[in-house]
C-alpha cells in the first residue's frame, strides 16, 4: 500500500504519525500540569471550607469561657449563628466537592459529621447557655469542638490539603489544619478545667503543669517550627511571596508573646496553684485565643496566595507547553517543507534526467551527484548507469564498425573470387579463341595442300596423256625402228626421265597428305585440350553454383550467371565433339589419298622398268622387234591405268580440300563462341563486382 | 534481413549437389559442400581407418579424404578412371568425398523429401537423411555427418 504513495505523502504521514506521538505526549503532560492545577485548586476549596470552620471552633471555644464567666453569650451567640450560616452557604457550595455528604462522610465512619447533627447539636448546646455551666454542658462543648475538629480534618483530607506537595504551603497547612485547631481546643480545656476554680490542689497542680508542657511543645513549638520552615522554604517553591512573611510578622508575634506569657503563667500555676495566677492564666488564655484567631485568618490567607500562585505557576507552565507546542509544530512543518523541497526536488531532477537518458541523450549531465545523502548515491548510481551506457552504445558502433568491416571484407573477397575467376577463365577463353585459331590456320594449311595436291595430279594426268601419245609415237616410229635407232633410243631415255618426274611429283603428294594428316591429329590434341578447359569450367561453374546458394539471396544473381557458363561449358563440349567427328572423317580421307598415291608410286615404279625394257629392247632391235609393239600397248594400258589412279587420286585431294573447308568453318565457329563465352564472362564478372 | 528470406528458402525448397558413385545418384545438401575438386593428388596417412584414403592440401588447409566406397561395401574405385573431390566442412575440419562424378546443383521442394525406404540397406540407411524421387532414378540425400565418425564400425 505504502508504494501507492508519492514520498512527500509517505513523509507527511509519518512526520503526522511522529506528531501525533509527540501531541499525545505534551496532552498528557499538560494534562498533568492541569491535574496539579485541579489539585492546588481542591486545596483552595479546603482552605475556603476550613476558614469556615475556624471562627466556629474559636467563638465556640470563646462561648465556653463566657458560659463558664456567666457573662452575656447573647451577643457572641449571634456571632455563632453568623459563622453557621457562613458555614452552611459554604456547604452548599463546596458540600459536595469536599465529600461533605452522607456517602462520603460514611465512606471515612464521619457519619456524626453531617451538617444537620452538627446543627442540631449547637441548638441544643445554645439551651444549655442559659443555664448555669454543667458537666453536661461541658461535654457537649467537647462534642460539639471535637466534631468541627473531625469537620476541619475531613476538609483538609477531601480536599488534598493534607497531600500539600509544598513545603512552604505544607507547613502553613499544618499550622491551620492541625496545629491552630489543636491549640484552640486545648486552650478551651483548659480554660473549662480552671476558669471554675479559686485554686488548685495536688492532681489539678499536676495537670496544670502537663498543660503548660503541651501549649510548649505540641503546639507552640510546633507552630513556631512550622513557620520557620514554612519562609525558609518559602523561595524554593513558586518563588518568594513577598507578602507571606510580611504579614504574619505581626500576628506570629503577637501569638508568640501570648503564648510565652500563658506558657510562664501556666508553670507559675502549676507550682503556687493560687487564685491569683489563676485569674492571671485565665486573662492571658483569651488573649493567646484571640492572637491565635488572629494568626489563622491572617495564615489562612496566606496559604490562599500561596495556592493561587502555585495556580498560577502551573498555569503558566502549562502556557509554555503550549506555546512550546505550537513552536515546534511550526519549526516542523518548516523543515517538513524543506526537507521534502530537499528530496522530492533532486528526485525529480534525476527523474528527469533518467527520461532525458531513456529519450537517448545519453551525454546529459546528471544533477546532484556531488551530494552526499541517498540523492547523491541514486545520482552517483546514475552516472555509472550513464557511464555504462555510453559504453554499450560505443560498443554498439563498434560492432556496427566491425560487422561494416567483415560485409566489406566479404565483399572484397567475392570482388577477389571474381579476379580469379576472370584469371583463370579468361586465360581459358582466350587460349580456345587462339586455339580456334590456331585450328584455323591449320585448316587453311590443309586447303591449300589439298589444292596443291590435285593441282600436281591434274599436272600427272596430263603426263600421262602425254606418255600415251608418245607411246604410240613409238608404236609409229617402231615401224621406222631400223631407220632410227638413236631416235628410239633418245625417245626411252625421255620416257625414263618422265616416269622419275611422275614418281618424284606422287612423292611430294604423299608427304603432303602425310603432312595433312600429321596437321589432323595436333587439331584432336587441341581439342582435348579444350574438352578439359570446358570440364574445368564445369567445375568452376558448379562451385560458383554452390558459393552462389551459400550466399543466400545475395547470390541469386550470381546463380543465374553460373548457370549460363555452365551451359556454354557444354556447349564447348559439343562443339569439341563434333569437330573430333570431323576430324575423324578428314583423317579417314587423307588415308585413302595416302593409299592412292602409294599406288601410284608403285606404278611409276613398274613404268621405270617398262621404259629400262625398251632400253635394253632397243638394244636388241632386230631379235625383239616384234616383242616391242607388245610392249609398247603394254605401256599405253599402264599409262591409261596411271591416268585413271590419278583422277581418283583428284578425287581424294578434292574431298580433302571439301573436309579442310569444313573444319575451317566450323573453327570459325568456334572462334565465335568463344567470343560469346568472352562476352558472357565479362558480364558475369561486372553482376558480381556490381554485387 | 537476408537471414530471414533465406530461412524461408529453407523452408520451401532444399538445394542439392548431386554426384554419382558407382552410377546411384546422391545429393548433399548445398550448404554442406564448400567446393568441388578435380581429382587431387593425395598423400597417404599411416595407421588411420581404412575408409580415410588419404589427406590433401588445399590452399594451405589439410583436408581429410575419405573413401565412401568402403563404407557402403562397394567394390574399390578404377584408379585409371578421373573422380571428383567434394569438399566439406565439419567443426571446423575440412573432408572431402571421392565420387565419380558430380550433377548439376539440383532445387527440389522440401516436401518431396521422404524417408528412406525400409529396404535399403542398412549401411545406405545410416548416412541417408531422405530420398528423393526422380523421373528416372532415385535420388538418396547424403547425410554426411556419420561419414566423419571414424574407426568406430569400421572392422
Amino acid at each position: 500500500m505504502l508504494s501507492h504513495l508519492r514520498i512527500i505523502h509517505k513523509l507527511a504521514i509519518s512526520t503526522l504519525a511522529f506528531m501525533g506521538c509527540i501531541f499525545a505526549l505534551i496532552y498528557f503532560y499538560a494534562d498533568s500540569i492541569g491535574s496539579n492545577i485541579e489539585f492546588a485548586e481542591k486545596e483552595l476549596q479546603g482552605n475556603e471550607y476550613q476558614s469556615a470552620l475556624m471562627p466556629l471552633l474559636y467563638d465556640i471555644s470563646k462561648l465556653q469561657t463566657q458560659h463558664l464567666q456567666s457573662t452575656d453569650t447573647k451577643e457572641l451567640i449571634g456571632k455563632i449563628e453568623l459563622h453557621f450560616a457562613r458555614l452552611q452557604s459554604t456547604q452548599s457550595k463546596l458540600g459536595e466537592s469536599l465529600q461533605f455528604t452522607e456517602q462520603g462522610l460514611a465512606s471515612r465512619s464521619r457519619s456524626q459529621l453531617k451538617l444537620e447533627s452538627i446543627l442540631a447539636k449547637w441548638k441544643s448546646l445554645q439551651k444549655t447557655t442559659e443555664e448555669k455551666y454543667s458537666d453536661q454542658a461541658d461535654a457537649a462543648y467537647k462534642s460539639l469542638t471535637a466534631d468541627i475538629r473531625g469537620m476541619v480534618a475531613h476538609a483538609g483530607d477531601t480536599s488534598n490539603l493534607i497531600l500539600d506537595p509544598d513545603l512552604d504551603s505544607y507547613y502553613l497547612m499544618d499550622v491551620t489544619l492541625i496545629a491552630l485547631p489543636q491549640t484552640i481546643d486545648r486552650l478551651g480545656q483548659i480554660t473549662s478545667s480552671i476558669s471554675s476554680k479559686t485554686i488548685l490542689e495536688g492532681d489539678q497542680k499536676t495537670e496544670a503543669a502537663v498543660q503548660a508542657r503541651m501549649l510548649k511543645e505540641a503546639d507552640f513549638d510546633r507552630i513556631k517550627g512550622d513557620f520557620d520552615t514554612s519562609f525558609k522554604e518559602d523561595p524554593n517553591f513558586n518563588g518568594l511571596s513577598p507578602s507571606l512573611k510580611a504579614n504574619l510578622d505581626t500576628p506570629i508575634k503577637n501569638f508568640n508573646a501570648a503564648y510565652g506569657q500563658l506558657i510562664d503563667q501556666m508553670n507559675a500555676l502549676a507550682k503556687s496553684g493560687s487564685t491569683d495566677d489563676i485569674t492571671k492564666a485565665t486573662a492571658t488564655i483569651s488573649t493567646a485565643q484571640e492572637s491565635a484567631n488572629k494568626m489563622y485568618e491572617v495564615t489562612v490567607k496566606e496559604l490562599d496566595v500561596l495556592l493561587q500562585k502555585r495556580i498560577e505557576t502551573y498555569s503558566g507552565q502549562k502556557h509554555k507547553v503550549l506555546a512550546a507546542c505550537g513552536g515546534g509544530l511550526l519549526l516542523s512543518i518548516l523543515f517538513f517543507i524543506v526537507v521534502v523541497r530537499d528530496i522530492t526536488k533532486p528526485l525529480k531532477n534525476i527523474q528527469s534526467t533518467m527520461s532525458i537518458l531513456t529519450g537517448g541523450n545519453i551525454k546529459c549531465v546528471i544533477p546532484h551527484t556531488d551530494r552526499k545523502d541517498e540523492v547523491g548515491d541514486m545520482a552517483s548510481s546514475l552516472a555509472i548507469f550513464q557511464k555504462s551506457l555510453i559504453e554499450s552504445e560505443e560498443l554498439k558502433s563498434q560492432q556496427e564498425a566491425d560487422k561494416n568491416k567483415a560485409e566489406q571484407e566479404k565483399k572484397r573477397q567475392l570482388a577477389k573470387f571474381a579476379d580469379d575467376f576472370e584469371s583463370s577463365v579468361k586465360g581459358v577463353v582466350s587460349q580456345v579463341a587462339s586455339s580456334a585459331m590456331q585450328m584455323q590456320a591449320g585448316a587453311e594449311g590443309v586447303t591449300q595442300i589439298a589444292a596443291d595436291t590435285k593441282h600436281r595430279s591434274t599436272a600427272i594426268v596430263n603426263i600421262s596423256t602425254e606418255a600415251a601419245q608418245i607411246s604410240s609415237q613409238v608404236a609409229a616410229a617402231a615401224e621406222e625402228l631400223t631407220a632410227s635407232i638413236k631416235e628410239i633410243s633418245a625417245q626411252t631415255q625421255k620416257s625414263s626421265q618422265v616416269a622419275e618426274e611422275a614418281s618424284s611429283k606422287a612423292e611430294s603428294a604423299k608427304q603432303a597428305i602425310e603432312l595433312l594428316s600429321e596437321k589432323s591429329s595436333r587439331v584432336s590434341e587441341i581439342i582435348e585440350v579444350i574438352t578439359g578447359i570446358a570440364g574445368q569450367i564445369n567445375l568452376l561453374a558448379l562451385n560458383a553454383t554452390i558459393e552462389s546458394a551459400r550466399a543466400g539471396d545475395a547470390g541469386k544473381g550470381f546463380a543465374v550467371v553460373a548457370s549460363e557458363v555452365k551451359n556454354l561449358a557444354t556447349q564447348v563440349s559439343k562443339a569439341t565433339g563434333e569437330i573430333t567427328q570431323q576430324i575423324n572423317e578428314m583423317q579417314g580421307a587423307t588415308k585413302t589419298s595416302v593409299d592412292s598415291v602409294m599406288e601410284i608410286l608403285g606404278i611409276i615404279g613398274q613404268v621405270s622398268g617398262s621404259t629400262s625394257a625398251v632400253a635394253a629392247a632397243v638394244e636388241e632391235q632386230s631379235a625383239v622387234t616384234n616383242e616391242i609393239a607388245q610392249n609398247i600397248s603394254r605401256t599405253a594400258t599402264g599409262t591409261q591405268e596411271i591416268s585413271h589412279n590419278m583422277v581418283s587420286v583428284q578425287d581424294g585431294a578434292q574431298q580433302t580440300g571439301d573436309t579442310a573447308n569444313e573444319v575451317l568453318e566450323t573453327a570459325k565457329n568456334l572462334s565465335i563462341q568463344s567470343n560469346t563465352l568472352k562476352q558472357k564472362v565479362d558480364e558475369f564478372l561486372a553482376t558480381i563486382r556490381s554485387a | 534481413m537476408s537471414k530471414q528470406s533465406s530461412a524461408v528458402l529453407h523452408v520451401s525448397e532444399e538445394q542439392l549437389v548431386t554426384m554419382r558413385i558407382h552410377n546411384q545418384l546422391l545429393g548433399i545438401p548445398v550448404w554442406e559442400a564448400r567446393e568441388i575438386l578435380r581429382e587431387q593428388k593425395i598423400t597417404k596417412i599411416p595407421l588411420v581407418a581404412s575408409e580415410i584414403a588419404g589427406a590433401l592440401n588445399l590452399r594451405g588447409r589439410i583436408v581429410t579424404v575419405i573413401d565412401i566406397r568402403h563404407r557402403l561395401q562397394l567394390p574399390p574405385r578404377d584408379p585409371s578412371v578421373p573422380c571428383i573431390f567434394v569438399v566439406m566442412e565439419h567443426k571446423g575440419e575440412l573432408y572431402s568425398l571421392i565420387v565419380d562424378s558430380v550433377g548439376d546443383v539440383l532445387t527440389i521442394p522440401s516436401t518431396s523429401i521422404q524417408n528412406a525406404p525400409p529396404n535399403l540397406a542398412p549401411n545406405w540407411r545410416d548416412i541417408s537423411a531422405g530420398v528423393h524421387r526422380l523421373e528416372k532414378e532415385l535420388l538418396i540425400i547424403l547425410d554426411p555427418r556419420p561419414l566423419f565418425t571414424f574407426g568406430v564400425e569400421s572392422d
